[in-house]
């Protein structure tokens, strides 16, 4: 049975083809605003990351890490005096370890305070470990962190990064 | 006392239990390990990895439990099976320490008509710093003539390709420990829109050029790049080949020609041997560098190796972990090897043995010897690893490795199998 008159139905079938060119085009226009990237594509920074401190005993280790790093990966790094800065570490015992290719060129806990400064001689790390810091850990919750106006880091190409972040609190990273 | 040995009996107990379980639909592993720093006394290491596979209809579903010395690290779960013509894996991943979701991946393939479908999905957390990202790949690959033909249509995420320094999967870091899993599918960004496409050919050869492969890399923002790569290009030099790789991108064009050396099979002492290039003049051959010697012989049961870096700058022999060869050090770092970097040469004896009870017995020394050592003949380090079985699913292993400062550390590891 048909209750409507042709008129009705000229209007209904305006209408559906209105809705199906209005779907096709918001379509059209979220697909075009996803393939440009604009709002989804999440920006992958050069990010230096300094793990939580590993606690077992009274032995610690502090991992330093690299993501997302530009120019073939970093591949020297230079941390100034009181460039780091920890809490209920015996400066003493502190021992620092070049990892994947990274030697260590220099390093110095006095007090509080520390600086390194490490390279890799043959390639740059784009993502993954490059330094391993072991302590003997004085008192409860040892902390290490990094001032970052007090770090340089180099690239493969022999240029100066510039534009890296630091993080210290994040638990994952991906490469 | 008694209770240690009560639990102790116990755990025993469970373990020899479990290789019951040998052919049924559940089976898996358990294997531990512990490295002890003696001065001052520290473990260096604590993992214990739990296993557990239960295979029903076609598919063998997968736990997996990874800890660490701080603790629970990872926890994994796994399907592989097929439906049909359908071929599928799952990939579950989970952060234990902080109970995070991590990762998860599917991959479905399937062959019909001689072309090759696979969907690839993935999905990465925003625990992880650079999530949260979810997406999806189509890949088809098939054949026309003598050419090989593969399109991956990217909708967020990219497929690891082998032949692909660009194209490398993902691998998730636990940021305190270093410890780390890979996966294929690299989800990159949020949402599933086009993303990009890939088009490769290969398999076209003619004369004096192996192989030639074309590949075409589209992405939301257009044209990225155009490469021909042109393998083992015959010079009318036996043992002179070289690789051309041409890479046309929006706004440089990026030629390397490679040449290689081909010195022929070694029935004795094998030659690592490189072409020397001008850094300046890439195409100017300036010389043979011989970079290492090997040398491995059996008799029985026992294997002698020898190995010998020439160039120690450049190249390095990995761990036994990975292998114990002469590999490039940028390449070893490149694909997460690990190396030895202060030794140049290496001697190493191995005894495979039949053991007691099923399975086999292993016994391995590695001896090397570093340039800047005094000790006798340069002697830096030995290695030594024991394995033992107690029965055709149990193992266990112990390692000692002693430098020229002592006893650097001292390892017990088991292996339990069901």
């Amino acid at each position: 049975m048909n209750y409507l008159d042709k008129g009705r139905k000229g209007v209904i079938a305006v209408r559906s083809r209105r809705v199906v060119v209005a779907m096709l085009a918001v379509g059209l226009i979220f697909a075009l605003t996803a393939c440009m990237g604009g709002w989804f594509t999440h920006e992958q920074k050069a990010t230096l990351i300094i793990g939580q401190p590993a606690i077992s005993g009274n032995r610690g280790e502090v991992l330093i890490s690299v993501t997302n790093m530009p120019s073939q990966g970093l591949a020297s790094i230079a941390i100034d005096d009181q460039g780091i800065v920890t809490a209920n570490i015996d400066p003493t015992s502190v021992k620092v370890e070049g990892l994947n290719g990274f030697t260590l060129l220099a390093s110095e806990f006095v007090g509080i305070y520390g600086c390194l400064a490490a390279a890799n001689p043959t390639s740059g790390s784009v993502g993954g470990t490059i330094i391993k810091i072991t302590f003997e850990v004085t008192g409860a919750d040892p902390t290490f962190t990094l001032d970052k106006t007090k770090v340089s880091i180099g690239s493969a190409l022999n240029t100066l990064i510039t534009t890296w972040d630091l993080n210290i609190d994040t638990s994952y990273y991906a490469k | 006392m008694t209770k240690k040995i009560l639990i102790a009996t116990t755990l025993l107990a469970v373990v020899v239990g479990l290789t019951l379980f040998a052919g049924g639909p559940l089976s898996g592993s358990w294997s531990g390990k512990i490295v002890i720093n003696p001065d001052p006394f520290s473990f260096a290491e604590v993992s214990s990895i739990i296993a557990v596979n239960y295979a029903v209809g076609g598919f063998v579903a997968a736990s997996s439990s990874e800890f660490a010395l701080t603790g629970f690290i990872w926890q994994g779960f796994g399907v592989t099976g097929t439906l049909g013509a359908f071929n599928a894996q799952g990939n579950l991943l989970f952060g234990a320490s902080t109970a995070d979701f991590i990762y998860d991946q599917l991959i479905v393939t399937t062959s019909i008509a001689g072309i090759d479908f696979g969907f690839y999905a993935a999905q990465l957390s925003d625990a992880v710093l650079q999530g949260p990202a979810d997406g999806f790949a189509v890949r088809l690959a098939g054949n026309a003539g003598v050419l090989d033909i593969v399109s991956i249509a990217e909708f967020g995420a990219q497929v690891e390709d082998a032949e692909d320094d660009n194209f490398n999967g993902i691998t998730i870091y636990h940021a305190a420990t270093g410890l780390h899993k890979h996966y294929v599918t690299n989800p990159l960004v949020v949402g599933q829109g086009f993303t990009g496409e890939k088009v490769t050919v290969s398999g076209w050869s003619f004369g004096c050029v192996e192989d030639i492969a074309t590949t075409l890399y589209m992405t939301c923002h257009g044209f990225d790049f155009l490469r021909f790569e042109l393998s083992a290009i015959e010079t009318g030099i036996d043992w002179l080949n070289f690789d051309v790789d041409l890479m046309f991108q929006l706004q440089t064009k990026t030629l390397v020609v490679t040449p290689t050396i081909n010195l022929g099979k070694s029935t004795c002492i094998d030659v690592y041997a490189e072409l020397i290039t001008d850094p300046a003049v890439m195409t100017s051959i300036t010389g043979i560098g011989i970079y290492g010697l090997g040398f491995t012989t059996s008799f029985g049961n026992v294997t002698v190796k020898d190995l010998t870096v020439l160039n120690t700058s450049w190249y390095a022999i990995t761990t036994p972990e990975y292998g114990t060869k002469i590999e490039e050090i940028a390449e070893a770092l490149k694909d997460g090897h690990e190396f030895y970097p202060d030794y140049w040469e290496l001697i190493s004896i191995e005894v495979v043995g039949d053991g007691c009870c099923g399975g086999s017995s292993t016994f391995l020394a590695n001896t090397y010897f570093n340039k800047n050592e005094t000790a006798l003949f340069g002697w830096g380090m030995t290695h030594i690893e024991v394995t033992i079985p107690i029965n055709s699913m149990i193992f266990l292993s112990g390692q000692v490795e002693v430098d020229t400062s002592g006893l650097d550390h001292i390892g017990f590891g088991f292996e339990v199998g069901w």
